[in-house]
This record gives C-alpha cells, sequence and structure tokens, in this order.
C-alpha cells in the first residue's frame, strides 16, 4: 500500500501553484465553437422531450413500419425468455436455465456493484411481461400501422423508462456469467442498420456512449471493468444466441459470448 | 452562483436555472444561451483532463449532448454550473477509459501545438498562453522558460490517473472549492482531497527540479511567479482563476 502524501510537505503548495499557473485560460476555439453550434443545431430539430428519459432515436423507429414488426418480434423473444425464468422457478434442467440460474446463485462473481440494479429488476421483469404481451397482440394483428401503433406508443414508453436505469456492469472475469443472468433484461430492441445514440440507453449522467450501428438485437447500456460499452444481445439462432459487447462511439466488437438459446 | 447574466453577446439576462427550466419546458434557444455563457471554462476543464484538445472537443461535445438530452433530470439540488461540470467531466472520463482501451495517451505535444496555432491565428479574444496581464510585457527569455515549465507540468499530469487528473484540473487549476468539486466528481470530499493529494504528490516526484526538495517554501528555480490560483481546501473557498 503506497504511503500518505504528507500534507505539510511545502512542495505541495508549490505543486499547486505551478498547475494554477498551467491554467488554460483561452477561449473556446472557433472551430470547436462552430461544431457544438451545429450540434446543438441538429438537437433543437429534435423531438422536444427532455424529460430526462428522452429516447429521441425512437422518432426514426416509429416511421419504420419494418423495424417495428422486427422489435415486436424481438420482444416476443424476450417475453418468452422471462416466461421461461419465472415459469420454471427453481428448475434447472435446461441449458438456458441452468445457464441463468448459475448466474443468479453466483451473487459472489457477480458483486455487490450489481446491487444497484437489484431495485429495478422487479420493474424490468414486469416491464417485460408487458412488452410481451403487447408484442403478442401485436403479431396476432399482423402487421398493418394501424394495428402496431397501440405497440409503438406503448413501447417509446417502456424503453423510456428501462432507459432511466443505470448501466449493467460487467467485469472481464464473470462476463459470461454476468451476461447469461442479464439476459431476462429486455433492453432496447434495434435493427440492423439502425443508428442509436448509446447514451439514451441510460440516463444515468455518468454513462456516456456515441452514436453507432449496434445491429439487430436487444441493446443494453454497460461498463466493462468501468467503461462505457452496450451489450448487445443478438436474436436467437436455433439452440444458441450470440451475446456482443461493443466499443462506444465505433460499434466494435469487444467480447463475445455464446448462449445456449 | 453568478451567473453571466447580462452578457452583452447573449442579450439575456435570464440566470442559468431559469434557463434550463426554459429549455425543459421547451424553449428552444435557452440551451444555447446556457451553455455559451459557461463553454469557455467547460472548454478549460475538458482540454486539461482529456490533455488532447481533438479528444476534449469531442467530450465536451458529449457532455454537451448529454446536458441537452437530460436536463429534466436536473433537480436543483446543486447550482447548474456544477451540474455542467459533472456531466462534460464524466464525459471526458468516459472517453480517457474508452481511449484507454484502443491507445495510447496524446501526446502533451499536441496541447502546445495547438496552443501555438490558438495564439497565431489569435482571434478576438484569444490571449497569449502565459497567464496573466502583465504576459504581453514579460521577456521573451522569461517566456520561453515559463512555456517550458508549463509543458512540463501538463506532461507530468497527463500521466495522472485520471481521477487524480481531474480533481487537480477543477481544484487547484479552476479553482473550485472541494466540496464543489465533490458534486461534480460524484464522491466525498475526502476522496477529493486524497485524490488532490496523491495527485501532487506524485507531480512533486516528477517534476522535482522545478519545485526542489522538501524543505522550507522558495520560489522555483528560475525565480518566476507562478498563479496565485491555488484555492484552500476548506469547502467554502472562494474560486481561484477567474472565468
Amino acid at each position: 500500500m503506497a504511503s500518505r502524501p504528507d500534507p505539510s510537505d511545502p512542495r505541495d503548495d508549490r505543486v499547486r501553484r505551478m498547475l494554477a499557473d498551467a491554467r488554460h485560460d483561452q477561449p473556446l476555439p472557433d472551430d470547436v465553437a462552430a461544431r457544438l453550434d451545429a450540434v446543438l443545431e441538429r438537437l433543437g430539430e429534435e423531438e422536444p422531450d427532455r424529460s430526462g428519459g428522452t429516447v429521441t432515436h425512437l422518432a426514426a423507429r416509429r416511421r419504420a413500419a419494418r423495424g417495428l414488426l422486427l422489435a415486436a418480434a424481438a420482444v416476443v423473444v424476450v417475453g418468452v425468455g422471462v416466461g421461461q425464468l419465472v415459469g420454471t422457478g427453481s428448475d434447472s434442467g435446461g441449458d438456458a436455465t441452468s445457464a441463468a440460474a448459475e448466474a443468479y446463485d453466483d451473487s459472489a462473481a457477480a458483486g455487490s456493484a450489481e446491487s444497484a440494479d437489484e431495485g429495478a429488476a422487479q420493474d424490468d421483469l414486469e416491464s417485460a411481461r408487458e412488452q410481451s404481451s403487447a408484442g403478442e397482440s401485436s403479431l396476432d394483428a399482423s402487421g398493418t400501422d394501424d394495428q402496431v401503433a397501440p405497440l409503438t406508443a406503448q413501447s417509446e414508453e417502456q424503453v423510456a423508462r428501462l432507459a432511466q436505469r443505470p448501466p449493467v456492469r460487467l467485469t472481464s472475469d464473470g462476463f459470461s456469467r454476468q451476461v447469461a443472468r442479464l439476459r431476462v433484461r429486455p433492453g432496447l430492441v434495434s435493427t440492423d442498420d439502425q443508428v442509436v445514440n448509446g447514451s439514451d440507453l441510460s440516463t444515468s449522467e455518468s454513462f456516456t456512449c456515441p452514436p453507432a450501428v449496434w445491429g439487430a438485437g436487444s441493446l443494453l447500456a454497460a461498463r466493462y471493468d468501468g467503461s462505457p460499452t452496450v451489450l448487445a444481445y443478438r436474436p436467437p439462432s436455433g439452440d444458441t444466441q450470440v451475446v456482443d459487447l461493443l466499443q462506444c462511439g465505433s460499434g466494435e466488437v469487444v467480447r463475445s459470448v455464446v448462449l445456449p438459446g | 452562483m453568478p451567473a453571466e447574466a447580462g452578457d452583452p453577446d447573449e442579450g439575456d439576462e435570464r440566470d442559468d436555472a431559469a434557463l434550463l427550466a426554459a429549455h425543459v419546458a421547451g424553449d428552444s434557444d435557452a440551451f444555447g444561451v446556457l451553455f455559451r455563457r459557461h463553454r469557455d471554462r467547460l472548454w478549460a476543464v475538458a482540454l486539461r483532463t482529456m490533455g488532447a484538445p481533438e479528444s476534449a472537443a469531442d467530450g465536451l461535445q458529449d457532455g454537451m449532448v448529454a446536458a441537452y438530452r437530460r436536463a429534466g433530470s436536473f433537480r436543483g439540488d446543486a447550482a447548474v454550473t456544477t451540474w455542467l461540470h459533472r456531466v462534460v467531466v464524466n464525459a471526458c472520463l468516459d472517453r480517457l477509459r474508452a481511449q484507454k482501451v484502443r491507445r495510447a495517451d496524446p501526446l502533451p505535444e499536441q496541447l502546445e501545438e495547438y496552443d501555438a496555432r490558438a495564439r497565431g491565428t489569435g482571434g478576438a479574444g484569444v490571449e497569449p498562453l502565459a497567464s496573466g496581464s502583465a504576459a504581453d510585457a514579460r521577456d521573451p527569455a522569461d517566456e520561453a522558460v515559463s512555456a517550458e515549465r508549463r509543458r512540463r507540468v501538463l506532461a507530468a499530469l497527463a500521466e495522472l490517473p485520471a481521477q487524480q487528473r481531474a480533481a487537480l484540473v477543477l481544484v487547484d487549476m479552476e479553482g473550485y472549492p472541494v466540496a464543489e468539486v465533490a458534486e461534480m466528481l460524484d464522491c466525498k470530499v475526502g476522496t477529493v482531497k486524497s485524490r488532490c493529494a496523491r495527485g501532487r504528490a506524485r507531480l512533486a516526484s516528477r517534476l522535482a527540479d522545478l519545485v526542489g526538495p522538501p524543505g522550507p517554501d522558495r520560489e522555483p528555480d528560475d525565480g518566476n511567479h507562478v498563479g496565485s490560483g491555488a484555492v484552500p481546501e476548506g469547502g467554502g473557498g472562494t474560486r481561484g482563476p477567474p472565468a
């Protein structure tokens, strides 16, 4: 353990003066100012909702009926996953449930860092049930704009609520277990070519994540060993489901894991 | 918190809280007025925290966008400027973490180059690097020594852990009270003090020839005056360097 600095060390004051002298006292450069003004202008053209739970890119989603249908399908998948978990309870016979149960049992590995999310867990489950229900009715109605409209409104509200959660915390040593455990959490549903602002996945002030194309799947704001990232649960394929951890801003895959379907 | 109300460039005398509330209520101009009011100081914080101007611009932009969109989450239990600093600093720290994964830290020379460019192009309000109103009257040799010392200080600062650097930038460079910095960094006052103390100790070690040996206080070797912006670490100290 490092020794504590001596507060009476006169060098301390000298360093402070040197730092004060190195203060940057020039105004914002013109090129940066122009860039920020342009960004502000674009922000002003977006849908004005600054309640703190804003997910502005949903406006574009609303215009994409095809995207909505994919979203509904993915929501059903999440709902089914939740249904399995709730329905089976302690049943750990299946591979998927086994992985989830193992993850839940591994509270030590998950660590206290996850405890901040616990309060939202019940809300998430309820939200997932609502989404599942909405998705089923939407699919039953099979697809006109009028028929999917209720899902749109409901989804926006739910996603805005989901964005109120802090980012999930992941660690390099417990990544697979944590990812399996978090599979039951509903996230923002994204399509293949959709640009989503990562910062919109969580309104937490400490989570900043530039926009990128994250690909199809259910997106969660995540901190991976402290770094902001996006966790993407890809649509299940056969008996497996790929989960990618993506770099903020670039969308590059940082890490990937395959879960049993 | 004294807002720069009445800024002739803006012509808007609403205080910060009123501007933020107006933005949340749908006033399309309010946030721009608010941000422009504080962006020079936010830029200074972002630049010294990030090191490289390009990264600082990215961090400042991230913070601005986050503040714009999350204005509704501001609960008024801190000054608007404190909240803005918190959002911007967090955005910068997030970028630093991401950079740590992808590439090495920026070279301090980049910063010097950028400063020099700003000095050369010199638009309105762009002042020489040297601080203080007497800078223009300085001997060129003194100025060169001062610039070299500043370059070394910034280089050493860039090598500190990001959290220590952010604390030192806000407390020692920008002169914010420790209590306010604790709000900005969302940590305890003691944590800010600890980060500052450890950061200064590292800097003292790396800049030993400039700082001098432990012992009675004295000026650095070159005898040049250094700023008086250091602020007492008590929570209620006044700001150091003015905006």
